[in-house]
């Protein structure tokens, strides 16, 4: 594996166990920043949709200030949320540099995409599915489950993959708050150093990365998908 | 069955205020096939999505199905009501991602029935509308006959005393649309369903229906045994409904050109209109015979209607002036309406 990687990037040769440990980071700060991002962005989203007018749980109030904080996240650059956020990681994880640092932002940064696209996914239901499954004597809050979510598996799918590349797009900027990450690697080797073949390196490995998203998702949308 | 009393139902649009229904009476037996018709906006889908409240009535509204009242109910109560009241659509409403047996077992789940019994339960709904073969297809691979079969069995899971139809054969090809229609008939007989049946097709009522209501503008303007309303049709809803399907009208656009109809003197051409349940003498032989008259026929139409005839005939009685004044007094007197529309 060493060699492979020597014989694409020479200078990497003496820091192949840095570039195994950027990997590992990435890796980690898309995990567990995505777990908490779906977790929080898919709650969002349905949350938008069911207070929606006309929807299950109507509410004007909660629907409009969702959607004014959604709105001021996402004009945020993300370099600067993450300098922003810094008090409230510290407060929440106890730390705001590194990569358990970067979390915090990281999920600032992806439940408002996500949200959104999890509201767009869930607005595509039939009107008709809903009185249906209202008809049968089904309780709103099971709607959420066995028509919104289940019948939207597939896009659901589809909207995560987008989330999760966009997602591994910002984690390369962690190393702006010693995040790590093969964004940092790329910018302390290849750019600082005028090292380019280690640029080129870790886009190769982001590409690879991306592939396997994109791979693993549509092999998922395929098993799902009845409805052509 | 169900009793409607003083609905109304407004909507509003800004600060618009739209009268969808107009207090609107009704009482639906057990075991009816109650049709109600009327023109599209005449607020016949908003009448039927009432009666589960899918739509809320306005404050003062009573819809009482099966002894309950249903604007007293909480939301659990409405729920568990909801359950034993059928509805079907006239997009079907199944779920795409489920298959058909998931799709009947969609009402079943979470109700503490055992997941066989569910499934015994489901397969056996799917044999009663004949679609036991499907049960593993997806929706998108069934026909829109075959949609409507699984959402009856859907509607049907809970066993429900009633079963609401918004226009559900109104998607349907002509075929579809019998199969479906014989298939209500044959469950209104086996399972002792009551059903409520929305359309905008008359020959939806004739075929299944035994009461109709005729709606017009949010209001109830007729509602009757099937029989009566084709009969003797009293709002200008159901006589544009019965006019639109029947072959008797025709003979207004030959009137309007007459010289086609080249009536001698005496002539006279008439409509005959049977509204008598009883008919089965043979009236146009009977009054040649008796008045010594010939009637050339122009027109006739026909229909069975629950068992009863109800139709006419249009044509031209040729004979004695007097002859012919007495022949339509006698038609007078068995109950057939008798219009002459024109004197040669």
């Amino acid at each position: 594996m060493d060699n492979l990687l020597i014989a694409l990037s020479p200078n990497v040769a003496n820091k192949t166990d840095e570039l195994y440990a950027s990997i590992y980071q990435t890796l980690i700060m898309l995990l567990y920043s995505g777990s908490l991002a779906f977790i929080f962005g898919l709650f969002l989203g349905v949350l938008l949709i069911v207070s929606k007018k006309g929807g299950l749980y109507e509410n004007a109030y909660v629907n409009k200030i969702l959607e004014s904080i959604i709105n001021l996240f996402r004009s945020i650059p993300f370099v600067i949320l993450l300098a922003a956020l810094i008090p409230v990681s510290r407060f929440i994880v106890g730390s705001a540099i590194g990569t358990t640092g970067a979390i915090v932002p990281l999920v600032v940064g992806t439940v408002p995409f996500f949200a959104r696209q999890v509201e767009s996914v869930l607005a595509q239901i039939d009107k008709g599915l809903i009185e249906a499954a209202l008809s049968m004597g089904c309780s709103r809050f099971a709607i959420i489950f066995r028509v919104y979510l289940k019948e939207s598996i597939a896009p659901l799918i589809r909207v995560v993959q987008i989330t999760a590349v966009s997602l591994l797009g910002l984690t390369a900027m962690a190393g702006a708050i010693g995040g790590g990450g093969l964004g940092d690697f790329a910018i302390r080797y290849g750019h600082q150093r005028g090292q380019t073949d280690i640029t080129y390196l870790t886009v190769v490995i982001i590409l690879i990365m991306v592939a396997i998203i994109q791979l693993v998702g549509n092999l998922a949308i395929k098993r799902v998908n009845h409805n052509k | 069955m169900i009793k409607i009393s003083n609905l109304n139902k407004h909507f509003y649009q800004g600060n618009n205020c739209f009268k969808a229904l107009e207090n609107i009476n009704l009482h639906i037996k057990p075991q009816d096939i109650f049709g109600i018709i009327g023109f599209s906006g005449a607020g016949k889908s908003t009448l039927v999505r009432c009666l589960n409240l899918l739509e809320r009535p306005d404050e003062g509204s009573s819809i009482i199905v099966d002894n309950d009242e249903l604007l007293s109910l909480n939301e659990k109560q409405l729920r568990e009501k909801r359950s034993k009241i059928g509805f079907i659509f006239q997009h079907f409403n199944l779920m795409p991602s489920r298959n058909v047996l998931d799709n009947v077992l969609f009402p079943l789940a979470y109700k503490g029935i055992k997941k066989s019994q569910r499934v015994k339960k489901a397969l056996d709904l799917l044999e009663l509308v004949g679609l036991s073969s499907k049960a593993n297809n997806y929706v998108h691979e069934l026909s829109g006959g075959q949609k409507q079969r699984v959402a009856i069995a859907r509607a049907l899971a809970n066993d429900p005393k009633i079963l609401l139809c918004d226009e559900a054969t109104s998607a349907l090809d002509p075929n579809s649309t019998h199969e479906i229609l014989e298939l209500l008939k044959t469950l209104n007989q086996k399972l002792k369903l009551t059903i409520v049946l929305i359309t905008h097709e008359l020959a939806v009522v004739k075929q299944i229906c035994n009461k109709v209501a005729v709606m017009e503008h949010g209001q109830v303007v007729e509602c009757a045994d099937v029989f009566d309303v084709f009969a003797n049709p009293s709002s200008k809803a159901a006589i544009s409904f019965i006019n639109k399907s029947s072959n008797l009208n025709k003979i207004d656009k030959l009137l309007a050109k007459s010289h086609l109809l080249n009536l001698q003197e005496n002539d006279v051409l008439v409509r005959l209109l049977y509204t008598d349940k009883g008919i089965s003498e043979p009236l146009i032989s009977n009054i040649s015979h008796k008045f010594n008259l010939i009637m050339n026929i122009l027109y006739a139409d026909i229909e069975l209607i629950n068992n009863s005839p109800v139709g006419g005939t249009v044509g031209v009685l040729s004979g004695k002036q007097e002859d012919i004044r007495s022949a339509i007094a006698y038609l007078k007197a068995k109950n057939v309406k008798v219009e002459e529309l024109l004197h040669g």
